[in-house]
Protein backbone atom coordinates (compact mmCIF):
# COMPACT_ATOMS: atom_id res chain seq x y z
CA UNK A 1 0.00 0.00 0.00
CA UNK A 2 1.44 3.63 -0.76
CA UNK A 3 2.51 5.97 1.47
CA UNK A 4 -0.71 8.50 1.93
CA UNK A 5 1.12 11.03 4.33
CA UNK A 6 1.88 13.90 2.07
CA UNK A 7 5.27 15.45 2.46
CA UNK A 8 4.03 19.07 3.65
CA UNK A 9 2.25 17.05 6.29
CA UNK A 10 5.22 15.38 7.61
CA UNK A 11 7.10 18.56 7.64
CA UNK A 12 4.43 20.19 9.82
CA UNK A 13 4.41 17.08 12.11
CA UNK A 14 8.16 16.89 12.95
CA UNK A 15 8.67 20.48 13.20
CA UNK A 16 10.95 21.15 16.16
CA UNK A 17 10.42 24.21 17.24
CA UNK A 18 7.55 27.18 17.01
CA UNK A 19 8.64 29.10 13.95
CA UNK A 20 9.03 25.76 11.90
CA UNK A 21 6.05 24.48 12.98
CA UNK A 22 4.45 28.32 12.02
CA UNK A 23 6.36 27.71 8.55
CA UNK A 24 4.97 24.29 8.23
CA UNK A 25 1.15 25.52 9.07
CA UNK A 26 1.01 28.08 6.27
CA UNK A 27 2.10 25.67 3.85
CA UNK A 28 -0.47 23.30 5.01
CA UNK A 29 -2.85 25.89 4.46
CA UNK A 30 -1.93 27.06 1.65
CA UNK A 31 -1.77 23.77 -0.31
CA UNK A 32 -5.25 23.07 1.91
CA UNK A 33 -7.16 25.68 2.25
CA UNK A 34 -9.57 25.64 -1.14
CA UNK A 35 -10.63 22.11 -0.24
CA UNK A 36 -11.35 22.85 3.75
CA UNK A 37 -13.25 26.00 2.20
CA UNK A 38 -14.74 24.11 -0.33
CA UNK A 39 -16.48 21.99 2.57
CA UNK A 40 -17.19 24.68 4.52
CA UNK A 41 -18.81 26.47 2.07
CA UNK A 42 -21.33 23.18 1.38
CA UNK A 43 -22.45 23.16 4.88
CA UNK A 44 -22.98 27.22 5.55
CA UNK A 45 -25.95 29.04 4.58
CA UNK A 46 -23.77 32.15 3.69
CA UNK A 47 -20.34 33.67 2.98
CA UNK A 48 -19.65 35.31 6.62
CA UNK A 49 -20.60 31.78 8.26
CA UNK A 50 -18.37 29.67 6.03
CA UNK A 51 -15.48 31.73 6.52
CA UNK A 52 -16.48 31.31 9.96
CA UNK A 53 -16.58 26.98 9.74
CA UNK A 54 -13.13 27.61 7.99
CA UNK A 55 -11.32 29.09 10.16
CA UNK A 56 -13.10 26.86 13.14
CA UNK A 57 -11.83 23.79 11.27
CA UNK A 58 -8.47 25.19 10.96
CA UNK A 59 -8.39 25.92 14.60
CA UNK A 60 -9.45 22.30 15.16
CA UNK A 61 -6.94 20.82 12.82
CA UNK A 62 -4.18 22.61 14.81
CA UNK A 63 -5.06 22.77 18.08
CA UNK A 64 -3.67 20.48 20.65
CA UNK A 65 -0.43 19.95 18.33
CA UNK A 66 -1.96 18.69 16.04
CA UNK A 67 -3.69 15.62 17.45
CA UNK A 68 -6.21 15.28 14.52
CA UNK A 69 -3.98 15.38 11.87
CA UNK A 70 -1.00 12.66 13.82
CA UNK A 71 -4.39 10.82 14.52
CA UNK A 72 -4.64 10.37 9.87
CA UNK A 73 -0.74 10.00 9.98
CA UNK A 74 -0.99 6.82 12.17
CA UNK A 75 -3.59 5.25 10.40
CA UNK A 76 -3.04 6.55 6.93
CA UNK A 77 -4.90 3.90 5.37
CA UNK A 78 -7.03 6.44 3.02
CA UNK A 79 -5.89 9.93 1.12
CA UNK A 80 -5.29 12.71 2.72
CA UNK A 81 -7.71 14.62 1.08
CA UNK A 82 -10.33 12.28 1.41
CA UNK A 83 -9.73 12.11 5.15
CA UNK A 84 -9.48 15.95 5.12
CA UNK A 85 -12.98 15.70 3.77
CA UNK A 86 -14.51 13.45 6.18
CA UNK A 87 -13.16 15.59 8.91
CA UNK A 88 -13.62 18.83 7.62
CA UNK A 89 -16.94 18.06 7.62
CA UNK A 90 -17.57 16.73 10.69
CA UNK A 91 -15.98 19.94 11.93
CA UNK A 92 -18.22 22.04 10.09
CA UNK A 93 -21.58 20.01 11.25
CA UNK A 94 -19.97 20.68 14.87
CA UNK A 95 -19.45 24.10 14.20
CA UNK A 96 -23.44 24.51 12.43
CA UNK A 97 -24.87 23.03 15.33
CA UNK A 98 -23.12 25.19 18.71
CA UNK A 99 -24.25 27.92 16.19
CA UNK A 100 -27.32 27.14 15.27
CA UNK A 101 -28.69 24.29 17.81
CA UNK A 102 -29.23 21.73 14.94
CA UNK A 103 -27.46 20.08 11.87
CA UNK A 104 -27.80 21.80 8.71
CA UNK A 105 -30.35 20.55 5.74
CA UNK A 106 -27.48 18.56 4.21
CA UNK A 107 -27.64 16.27 7.21
CA UNK A 108 -30.96 15.57 7.84
CA UNK A 109 -32.91 12.68 6.04
CA UNK A 110 -35.36 12.93 3.45
CA UNK A 111 -38.36 10.83 5.58
CA UNK A 112 -40.31 11.00 2.74
CA UNK A 113 -37.96 9.70 0.23
CA UNK A 114 -36.91 6.79 2.42
CA UNK A 115 -40.38 5.44 2.84
CA UNK A 116 -41.34 5.30 -0.59
CA UNK A 117 -37.66 3.85 -1.17
CA UNK A 118 -38.49 1.24 1.22
CA UNK A 119 -42.17 0.48 -0.04
CA UNK A 120 -40.01 -0.31 -3.52
CA UNK A 121 -38.54 -3.00 -2.41
CA UNK A 122 -41.54 -4.96 -0.72
CA UNK A 123 -43.04 -4.25 -3.95
CA UNK A 124 -40.41 -5.59 -5.79
CA UNK A 125 -39.83 -8.60 -3.58
CA UNK A 126 -43.51 -9.31 -3.73
CA UNK A 127 -44.98 -8.66 -7.24
CA UNK A 128 -44.53 -12.68 -8.01
CA UNK A 129 -45.23 -13.86 -4.46
CA UNK A 130 -48.41 -12.07 -3.69
CA UNK A 131 -49.80 -8.81 -5.59
CA UNK A 132 -52.01 -8.25 -3.20
CA UNK A 133 -49.76 -7.70 -0.63
CA UNK A 134 -47.60 -5.77 -2.48
CA UNK A 135 -50.36 -2.97 -3.62
CA UNK A 136 -53.37 -2.82 -0.58
CA UNK A 137 -56.61 -1.17 -2.18
CA UNK A 138 -58.06 1.33 0.14
CA UNK A 139 -61.21 -0.77 0.29
CA UNK A 140 -58.73 -3.51 1.85
CA UNK A 141 -58.98 -2.67 5.53
CA UNK A 142 -56.56 -5.43 5.80
CA UNK A 143 -53.67 -4.65 3.51
CA UNK A 144 -51.89 -2.66 6.15
CA UNK A 145 -51.36 -5.04 8.74
CA UNK A 146 -50.39 -7.40 5.98
CA UNK A 147 -47.89 -5.39 4.86
CA UNK A 148 -46.42 -4.85 7.88
CA UNK A 149 -46.32 -8.31 8.04
CA UNK A 150 -44.61 -8.47 5.29
CA UNK A 151 -42.07 -6.21 5.95
CA UNK A 152 -41.44 -8.53 9.04
CA UNK A 153 -40.96 -11.19 6.97
CA UNK A 154 -38.74 -9.26 4.67
CA UNK A 155 -36.89 -8.07 7.48
CA UNK A 156 -36.04 -11.98 8.40
CA UNK A 157 -35.08 -12.56 5.15
CA UNK A 158 -32.44 -9.76 4.53
CA UNK A 159 -30.90 -10.77 7.82
CA UNK A 160 -29.66 -13.70 6.22
CA UNK A 161 -27.74 -11.94 3.60
CA UNK A 162 -24.07 -11.49 3.39
CA UNK A 163 -23.13 -7.41 4.44
CA UNK A 164 -22.13 -6.04 1.30
CA UNK A 165 -25.77 -7.31 -0.39
CA UNK A 166 -27.60 -5.94 2.63
CA UNK A 167 -25.65 -2.57 2.41
CA UNK A 168 -26.55 -2.74 -1.18
CA UNK A 169 -30.22 -3.28 -0.93
CA UNK A 170 -30.42 -0.79 2.12
CA UNK A 171 -28.33 1.80 -0.50
CA UNK A 172 -30.88 1.31 -2.69
CA UNK A 173 -34.04 0.99 -1.44
CA UNK A 174 -33.79 2.60 1.83
CA UNK A 175 -31.72 5.83 1.17
CA UNK A 176 -32.75 5.98 -2.27
CA UNK A 177 -29.67 6.12 -3.79
CA UNK A 178 -29.38 5.60 -7.67
CA UNK A 179 -27.29 2.88 -9.37
CA UNK A 180 -24.58 5.52 -10.46
CA UNK A 181 -23.79 6.67 -6.77
CA UNK A 182 -24.09 3.03 -5.01
CA UNK A 183 -21.66 2.20 -8.25
CA UNK A 184 -18.92 5.18 -7.08
CA UNK A 185 -19.70 4.37 -4.08
CA UNK A 186 -19.17 0.48 -3.96
CA UNK A 187 -16.65 0.26 -6.87
CA UNK A 188 -18.99 -1.33 -9.14
CA UNK A 189 -17.51 -1.26 -12.78
CA UNK A 190 -20.76 0.82 -13.78
CA UNK A 191 -24.55 1.14 -12.84
CA UNK A 192 -25.59 -1.70 -14.96
CA UNK A 193 -23.31 -4.17 -12.76
CA UNK A 194 -25.43 -2.16 -9.84
CA UNK A 195 -29.13 -3.19 -11.06
CA UNK A 196 -28.15 -6.88 -12.32
CA UNK A 197 -26.65 -7.30 -8.94
CA UNK A 198 -29.78 -6.10 -7.37
CA UNK A 199 -31.91 -8.15 -9.55
CA UNK A 200 -30.10 -10.98 -8.91
CA UNK A 201 -30.75 -10.24 -4.82
CA UNK A 202 -34.46 -9.01 -5.18
CA UNK A 203 -34.81 -13.05 -7.07
CA UNK A 204 -33.21 -14.80 -4.22
CA UNK A 205 -35.09 -12.42 -1.61
CA UNK A 206 -38.23 -13.39 -3.28
CA UNK A 207 -37.19 -17.17 -2.47
CA UNK A 208 -36.21 -16.45 0.60
CA UNK A 209 -39.86 -14.96 1.13
CA UNK A 210 -41.41 -18.35 -0.42
CA UNK A 211 -39.95 -20.65 2.07
CA UNK A 212 -40.83 -18.11 5.17
CA UNK A 213 -44.64 -18.56 3.92
CA UNK A 214 -45.71 -15.43 2.14
CA UNK A 215 -47.42 -17.02 -0.59
CA UNK A 216 -51.19 -16.08 0.18
CA UNK A 217 -52.53 -12.81 1.03
CA UNK A 218 -54.99 -14.73 3.62
CA UNK A 219 -52.71 -15.75 6.90
CA UNK B 1 -12.24 -0.63 12.59
CA UNK B 2 -9.74 1.44 14.24
CA UNK B 3 -10.12 2.98 17.49
CA UNK B 4 -8.43 5.97 16.59
CA UNK B 5 -9.64 9.83 15.89
CA UNK B 6 -13.82 9.34 16.10
CA UNK B 7 -13.93 13.74 15.50
CA UNK B 8 -17.58 14.65 16.33
CA UNK B 9 -19.28 11.33 17.26
CA UNK B 10 -19.63 10.02 20.70
CA UNK B 11 -20.71 6.55 19.93
CA UNK B 12 -17.43 4.79 19.87
CA UNK B 13 -19.35 2.09 17.59
CA UNK B 14 -19.59 4.45 14.32
CA UNK B 15 -16.46 4.47 11.80
CA UNK B 16 -13.81 6.70 12.60
CA UNK B 17 -12.68 9.07 9.61
CA UNK B 18 -9.24 6.82 9.47
CA UNK B 19 -11.95 4.39 8.47
CA UNK B 20 -14.31 6.56 6.23
CA UNK B 21 -11.60 7.47 4.24
CA UNK B 22 -10.14 3.85 3.95
CA UNK B 23 -13.64 2.63 2.77
CA UNK B 24 -13.93 5.27 0.14
CA UNK B 25 -10.81 4.86 -1.40
CA UNK B 26 -10.64 1.29 -1.07
CA UNK B 27 -7.60 1.01 1.25
CA UNK B 28 -9.40 -1.48 3.30
CA UNK B 29 -8.27 -4.85 3.92
CA UNK B 30 -11.29 -7.49 2.75
CA UNK B 31 -11.49 -8.40 6.60
CA UNK B 32 -11.90 -4.34 7.85
CA UNK B 33 -14.09 -3.66 4.34
CA UNK B 34 -16.60 -6.68 5.24
CA UNK B 35 -16.79 -5.11 9.04
CA UNK B 36 -17.40 -1.80 7.25
CA UNK B 37 -19.99 -2.97 5.56
CA UNK B 38 -21.69 -4.64 7.96
CA UNK B 39 -21.84 -1.63 9.97
CA UNK B 40 -23.16 0.51 7.01
CA UNK B 41 -25.58 -1.87 6.35
CA UNK B 42 -26.91 -1.06 9.97
CA UNK B 43 -25.99 2.22 10.10
CA UNK B 44 -27.87 5.12 8.63
CA UNK B 45 -25.73 7.92 10.37
CA UNK B 46 -22.46 6.23 8.67
CA UNK B 47 -24.41 5.68 5.55
CA UNK B 48 -24.94 9.32 5.03
CA UNK B 49 -21.43 9.95 6.18
CA UNK B 50 -20.06 8.01 3.39
CA UNK B 51 -22.80 9.40 0.44
CA UNK B 52 -22.02 12.77 1.90
CA UNK B 53 -18.25 12.91 1.56
CA UNK B 54 -18.42 10.89 -1.67
CA UNK B 55 -20.52 13.30 -3.23
CA UNK B 56 -18.48 16.26 -1.70
CA UNK B 57 -15.86 14.53 -3.48
CA UNK B 58 -16.98 13.88 -6.65
CA UNK B 59 -17.76 17.59 -6.80
CA UNK B 60 -14.63 18.97 -5.49
CA UNK B 61 -12.61 21.28 -8.35
CA UNK B 62 -9.32 19.69 -6.82
CA UNK B 63 -10.25 16.22 -7.61
CA UNK B 64 -10.87 16.82 -11.04
CA UNK B 65 -7.94 15.14 -12.80
CA UNK B 66 -8.04 15.41 -16.86
CA UNK B 67 -5.56 12.47 -17.84
CA UNK B 68 -3.42 13.03 -20.52
CA UNK B 69 -3.31 10.53 -23.27
CA UNK B 70 -1.21 11.18 -26.39
CA UNK B 71 -3.64 11.87 -29.58
CA UNK B 72 -1.67 8.65 -31.46
CA UNK B 73 -2.60 6.39 -28.96
CA UNK B 74 -6.13 7.87 -28.41
CA UNK B 75 -6.41 7.48 -32.48
CA UNK B 76 -5.26 3.68 -32.30
CA UNK B 77 -8.09 3.05 -28.87
CA UNK B 78 -10.64 4.83 -30.48
CA UNK B 79 -9.96 2.75 -34.02
CA UNK B 80 -9.58 -0.53 -32.13
CA UNK B 81 -13.30 -0.07 -30.05
CA UNK B 82 -14.54 0.46 -33.33
CA UNK B 83 -13.45 -2.21 -35.07
CA UNK B 84 -14.12 -4.25 -32.28
CA UNK B 85 -17.32 -3.51 -30.92
CA UNK B 86 -19.68 -2.21 -33.49
CA UNK B 87 -21.36 -5.00 -35.40
CA UNK B 88 -23.59 -4.33 -38.27
CA UNK B 89 -28.01 -4.48 -38.11
CA UNK B 90 -28.88 -7.98 -38.60
CA UNK B 91 -25.85 -9.49 -38.53
CA UNK B 92 -24.62 -12.62 -36.10
CA UNK B 93 -21.77 -11.46 -34.15
CA UNK B 94 -18.82 -13.94 -34.73
CA UNK B 95 -19.02 -16.67 -32.74
CA UNK B 96 -15.60 -15.38 -30.75
CA UNK B 97 -17.25 -12.74 -29.90
CA UNK B 98 -19.23 -14.82 -27.38
CA UNK B 99 -17.09 -15.81 -24.68
CA UNK B 100 -17.20 -17.33 -21.44
CA UNK B 101 -17.21 -14.62 -18.88
CA UNK B 102 -17.84 -13.46 -15.32
CA UNK B 103 -20.89 -11.83 -14.12
CA UNK B 104 -19.14 -8.17 -13.96
CA UNK B 105 -18.08 -8.08 -17.66
CA UNK B 106 -20.47 -9.73 -19.96
CA UNK B 107 -19.40 -9.77 -24.42
CA UNK B 108 -21.43 -7.19 -25.98
CA UNK B 109 -24.03 -7.32 -28.39
CA UNK B 110 -24.78 -4.35 -30.53
CA UNK B 111 -28.42 -2.74 -30.67
CA UNK B 112 -30.42 -1.97 -33.74
CA UNK B 113 -33.48 -0.08 -33.15
CA UNK B 114 -33.37 2.32 -31.38
CA UNK B 115 -29.80 3.78 -31.93
CA UNK B 116 -29.04 4.98 -28.71
CA UNK B 117 -30.14 8.39 -27.58
CA UNK B 118 -32.81 8.34 -29.97
CA UNK B 119 -36.50 9.70 -29.41
CA UNK B 120 -39.47 6.93 -29.89
CA UNK B 121 -42.55 7.89 -30.79
CA UNK B 122 -45.61 7.30 -28.56
CA UNK B 123 -47.29 3.45 -28.55
CA UNK B 124 -45.53 0.64 -28.36
CA UNK B 125 -42.40 0.86 -29.47
CA UNK B 126 -40.40 -2.06 -30.84
CA UNK B 127 -36.78 -2.79 -29.53
CA UNK B 128 -34.34 -4.39 -31.97
CA UNK B 129 -31.03 -5.83 -31.00
CA UNK B 130 -28.55 -8.28 -32.77
CA UNK B 131 -28.66 -11.96 -32.91
CA UNK B 132 -25.70 -14.33 -31.60
CA UNK B 133 -25.44 -18.23 -32.41
CA UNK B 134 -25.63 -20.79 -29.48
CA UNK B 135 -29.74 -20.31 -29.27
CA UNK B 136 -29.85 -17.78 -26.64
CA UNK B 137 -32.33 -16.88 -24.67
CA UNK B 138 -32.68 -12.78 -24.63
CA UNK B 139 -33.36 -11.26 -21.23
CA UNK B 140 -34.79 -7.86 -22.00
CA UNK B 141 -35.46 -5.10 -19.20
CA UNK B 142 -36.48 -1.47 -19.18
CA UNK B 143 -35.92 0.91 -16.67
CA UNK B 144 -36.97 4.27 -16.01
CA UNK B 145 -34.16 7.38 -15.29
CA UNK B 146 -33.26 5.87 -12.01
CA UNK B 147 -32.60 2.88 -13.01
CA UNK B 148 -35.73 1.43 -11.17
CA UNK B 149 -36.84 -1.78 -13.73
CA UNK B 150 -40.33 -1.09 -15.19
CA UNK B 151 -40.64 -4.32 -17.43
CA UNK B 152 -38.39 -7.54 -18.22
CA UNK B 153 -39.13 -10.20 -20.55
CA UNK B 154 -37.57 -13.75 -21.55
CA UNK B 155 -37.63 -14.30 -25.33
CA UNK B 156 -35.98 -15.97 -28.27
CA UNK B 157 -36.15 -13.46 -30.49
CA UNK B 158 -33.92 -10.48 -31.26
CA UNK B 159 -36.93 -7.81 -31.00
CA UNK B 160 -39.59 -7.15 -28.28
CA UNK B 161 -42.75 -4.61 -28.64
CA UNK B 162 -43.09 -2.74 -25.12
CA UNK B 163 -46.76 -4.05 -23.81
CA UNK B 164 -49.98 -1.58 -23.82
CA UNK B 165 -49.65 -2.00 -19.88
CA UNK B 166 -46.01 -0.48 -20.23
CA UNK B 167 -46.83 3.26 -20.56
CA UNK B 168 -43.92 5.94 -21.76
CA UNK B 169 -44.65 8.87 -20.18
CA UNK B 170 -43.63 12.18 -22.19
CA UNK B 171 -40.44 14.08 -21.95
CA UNK B 172 -38.78 11.04 -20.09
CA UNK B 173 -35.59 9.01 -20.59
CA UNK B 174 -35.27 5.47 -20.40
CA UNK B 175 -32.27 2.41 -20.27
CA UNK B 176 -33.04 -0.50 -21.57
CA UNK B 177 -30.44 -3.42 -22.21
CA UNK B 178 -30.54 -7.17 -23.14
CA UNK B 179 -28.50 -9.84 -21.41
CA UNK B 180 -28.03 -13.21 -23.47
CA UNK B 181 -27.57 -16.10 -22.38
CA UNK B 182 -26.89 -19.39 -24.55
CA UNK B 183 -27.67 -23.17 -24.23
CA UNK B 184 -23.79 -23.48 -23.61
CA UNK B 185 -23.74 -21.11 -20.50
CA UNK B 186 -21.83 -18.19 -22.47
CA UNK B 187 -23.31 -14.76 -21.83
CA UNK B 188 -23.14 -11.72 -23.78
CA UNK B 189 -25.36 -8.00 -22.97
CA UNK B 190 -25.92 -5.31 -25.27
CA UNK B 191 -24.72 -2.91 -21.97
CA UNK B 192 -27.26 -0.47 -21.15
CA UNK B 193 -28.64 2.11 -23.84
CA UNK B 194 -31.15 4.71 -23.77
CA UNK B 195 -34.04 6.22 -25.34
CA UNK B 196 -36.55 9.38 -24.80
CA UNK B 197 -40.02 10.24 -25.33
CA UNK B 198 -41.26 13.63 -26.92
Amino acid sequence: MEPAVPEVLERLLVAADESARDEAWRRFVDQYSRLVLYVARRHAPDYDASMDAYAFVLEKLREHECRRLRGYAADGRGKFTTWLVVVSRRLCLDFHRHRYGRAPAEATDTVDDNRAARRRLVDLTTTSVDAALASPSSDDPDGNVRRVELERALESAMTGLPAPDRLLLTLRFHDGLSGAEIASLLHFASPFHVYRRLNQLLAALRERLVRLGVRSPMP
Amino acid sequence: MSASTNVTIDDTTHLTAEDVAAFLDRRMTAAERLEAEEHLAGCGECRAEVTAVRRLIKGQPLARRIPVVPAGLAAAAAIAFLVFTIARPGRELPDSRVRAVPDESPARMATVVPADGDTVPPGSPVLVWSSITGEPTYRFTLTDASGQPLWTSATTDTSITLPPQVTLRPRQTYFWYVDALRADGRAASTGVRRFTTP
